[in-house]
């Protein structure tokens, strides 16, 4: 595989546990625009796809795959991204097996890809 | 009220000698007289798929073909428009699939042909219309 996997967690009020990620942290963050700061990423070629899940109430999981050399690189600016945003997002690097990465391809709110071509071998 | 995600198939042309008229459907014919997009659906397709169209560009070198699909369905529908368009590399194109984020203007840019596209829309769900959600 030559794709990395950072992963993303927030924990939303209750009270937005009903709405969509997206929608949810553009209402705490109005002035914070995660296409602006999405989309370099992907035409860079550096971002193949991303999944969100939730877990628990209103726990939201964004796993991002990402290319392995660039990996630290765009780990520091997610980080850097998401420092000032409400509620806290943390972000991580993390390993997962194929299996586990399928079955969050399987299980999510939603799924977005880019390059599904960087990525087809792990569902083959 | 309908969610939807959309699904880009995009390629070069592998011949750059086009007509201005054209169409994708057309265009493939001139490879293989029996072809029909149909053929790369899954055969189950109206479940899963609201409408789709094709694009070539307007300088007559890419073909963008875009799927309206049911987000549930998004991602073994990617899949599956990858593998089927691959099928098409025989005549020298090379798709890519990914998913796309449309606001208002680029819908009507890609399903109501506003540009000077070749634009084939070919099955379109009009209940759709004036519905986004962001993946």
């Amino acid at each position: 595989m030559d794709f990395s996997v950072i992963k993303t967690t927030c924990i939303l009020p209750e009270s937005y546990s009903s709405m969509s990620y997206h929608d949810a942290m553009q209402q705490l963050n109005p002035s914070f625009s995660f296409i602006d700061f999405i989309t370099p990423f992907y035409l860079t070629e550096t971002l193949y796809a991303w999944v969100r899940i939730t877990e628990d109430i209103s726990t939201k999981i964004n796993y991002y795959l990402v290319e392995t050399e660039s990996v630290d690189y765009t780990l520091n600016e997610f980080i850097n991204a998401v420092g000032n945003l409400n509620p806290a997002v943390t972000v991580e690097k993390v390993n997962l097996t194929k299996e586990e990465l399928l079955e969050k391809f399987s299980n999510h709110d939603s799924v977005h890809v880019k390059f599904f071509s960087k990525i087809k071998e792990l569902f083959d | 009220m309908k969610n939807f995600s959309v699904i880009e198939l995009y390629s070069t042309l592998p011949d750059t000698d086009v007509e201005g008229n054209i169409n994708f459907t057309n265009y493939v014919k001139r490879y293989n007289d029996s072809f029909n997009i149909t053929q790369l659906l899954p055969t189950d397709y109206q479940e899963k798929i609201y409408g789709w169209n094709t694009h070539l560009n307007l300088s007559l070198t890419s073909v963008s073909v875009f799927f309206i699909v049911n987000p549930i369905h998004n991602f073994i529908l990617i899949k599956h428009f990858f593998k089927e368009f691959e099928k098409l590399n025989q005549y020298g194109f090379n798709f890519e699939a990914v998913n796309v984020n449309i606001n208002p203007t680029e819908y009507e840019r890609i399903f109501y042909g506003e540009e000077k596209e070749t634009v084939e829309t070919v099955k379109l769900d009009l209940e759709l219309t004036d519905m986004f959600v962001h993946l």
